[in-house]
Formats: C-alpha cells, sequence, structure tokens
C-alpha cells in the first residue's frame, strides 16, 4: 500500500514570517505550486495558498503581510499513513494540502493532486 | 475507459468579461470552485483559475475587468476524449482545466459548443479504476 512518505514532496516552498503576501504569490509561482508555508526561524507558523489570494481579490485585493492572508490552522499527518487517510482528512477539514510529520517535525508536504496521483499509480491502493 | 464527457461538471460558473475583477473572485469563494468560464456575447472566450488570481495580485498591474486577468487561447478537448487522452492535453498544456466541446445539431446547423469542464483532480480521481484493471 502506498503511504504518505511515497508521494510527499520534502522541497516544501517557504517564506519568511516578515514577508508580503505579493512575496508569497511570487514563490508560488516560480516554484508552480499551489501552497507556500510561513516560517518564523525554522518553525512552520502558516500556510498560504491560491485559494488565499481569490479571497483576497474578492475583498478588493489590498494585499498586505503574508501573516494577515494565511491560514493558521495546520493540518498535519504522520509519514507513514496510507494515501487513503490522508485523503479522508483533506476532506474532513476541506484542506487541499497537508503538512507531513515525523517524530514531531515536519518533513514534507502533500497535495491531494500528490495523492491522487499516488493512487493513479500503484495498482494495490 | 471513461470519456471526459462522464467526469465532466455541467455547470460552469460563467460571468461576462466586464465583470470586475472584485465580483468574480467574490463568485468563485462563494461557489468554491477552482475556475471561472469567461464569456463574451455567449461564447465562451477564456478562464480564469486561482492561479490566475495569484498572478494579478504578484504583478501589481492595474485591472478592473476579469477579461484583463483571464487566460487565454481556450483548450479544449472533444467530449469523446477518452481520461489518458485528456490527461495528455492538461499535462502538455500544464494546465489544471480543461473545457469538453461537443458538435451539435442545432437547427439544421452543425455547431460545437462547449459542454462542460475536466479538472486534473477529476482526470486523477478516477485514473486508479484503470490501474486495478490492468
Amino acid at each position: 500500500m502506498v503511504k504518505v512518505y511515497d508521494v510527499m514532496r520534502t522541497d516544501i516552498a517557504s517564506v519568511p514570517h516578515n514577508a508580503s503576501a505579493i512575496e508569497a504569490a511570487n514563490v508560488m509561482l516560480e516554484k508552480s505550486v499551489n501552497s507556500v508555508v510561513v516560517k518564523k526561524e525554522e518553525e512552520v507558523i502558516g500556510i498560504i495558498t491560491d485559494k488565499d489570494f481569490v479571497r483576497m481579490a474578492s475583498l478588493g485585493g489590498n494585499p498586505r503581510g503574508v501573516t494577515s492572508h494565511m491560514s493558521v490552522e495546520l493540518v498535519t499527518i504522520e509519514h507513514d499513513a496510507d494515501l487513503l487517510d490522508a485523503l479522508k482528512l483533506m476532506k474532513e477539514k476541506d484542506v487541499r494540502h497537508l503538512l507531513v510529520k515525523e517524530k514531531g517535525d515536519i518533513v514534507g508536504m502533500v497535495s491531494s493532486k500528490d495523492v491522487f496521483s499516488g493512487m493513479a499509480d500503484s495498482p494495490s491502493v | 475507459m471513461k470519456k471526459a464527457s462522464d467526469i465532466m461538471v455541467r455547470e460552469i460558473l460563467s460571468v461576462p468579461g466586464d465583470t470586475p475583477i472584485k465580483e468574480a473572485a467574490e463568485r468563485t469563494v462563494e461557489k468554491g470552485v477552482g475556475s471561472l468560464a469567461v464569456i463574451d456575447e455567449g461564447v465562451t472566450v477564456g478562464i480564469v483559475t486561482d492561479k490566475d488570481f495569484v498572478r494579478y495580485l504578484a504583478s501589481g498591474k492595474e485591472a478592473d475587468y476579469i477579461e484583463d486577468i483571464m487566460s487565454t487561447p481556450l483548450i479544449k478537448v472533444g467530449s469523446d476524449a477518452d481520461l489518458l487522452e485528456t490527461f495528455r492535453v492538461m499535462t502538455e498544456n500544464k494546465i489544471n482545466h480543461v473545457f469538453v466541446e461537443e458538435e451539435k445539431s442545432v437547427a439544421g446547423l452543425d455547431l460545437v459548443g462547449i459542454v462542460g469542464i475536466v479538472s486534473l483532480k477529476d482526470v486523477l480521481r478516477h485514473l486508479p479504476e484503470y490501474a486495478n484493471r490492468r
């Protein structure tokens, strides 16, 4: 059975907590990702996704500091969880990205796309 | 194998090109969708995805209407394209949404119209069914 660590990405795009939302947007575009984590020193304190930018536009634009627009609720999953559990958690929490933990540390990230791709590649999910 | 028309979403959120960006974004959030079609006189002329909003805000450029930030040209597949073909068109064009078009005969005229939209997520969700059958 395919595990989260099989499909997770370990190079997580990030910006420092004092970055602007525009800097986060540029990182998103440069790296072709849908989400960027926000770090204070080495700790992940939030996540900002492309959906947050749609919300920003719906409020008339005006991007401010990244911490004003990020989500602070971080949804995490253990690195050795099954893909199906990752999918269930995403559905339950209504998110498209999960941070992956191993021994309490964040070691990667999985998106719903990663999970579906992993399932597509595997005949035995 | 399933076809694009089997997994497409028929109800596409559509707005006219002269819709203010703010209003279009509000409707996108409200409906919880990841893309909207831009129409001009009943014809779909472009698509706006979450990424287009990111690009717009990152650019800092002045824009008022949704047509100023939409992506063109339209990338389409026929309604009888199978999932692998649909997947190929998406990866080749590096896009996450593709329109589905179908030929219809209206009052003796053969017209080609957009009948739905398929997201990459929808395609990936259905591909495991075939992996299981291999």
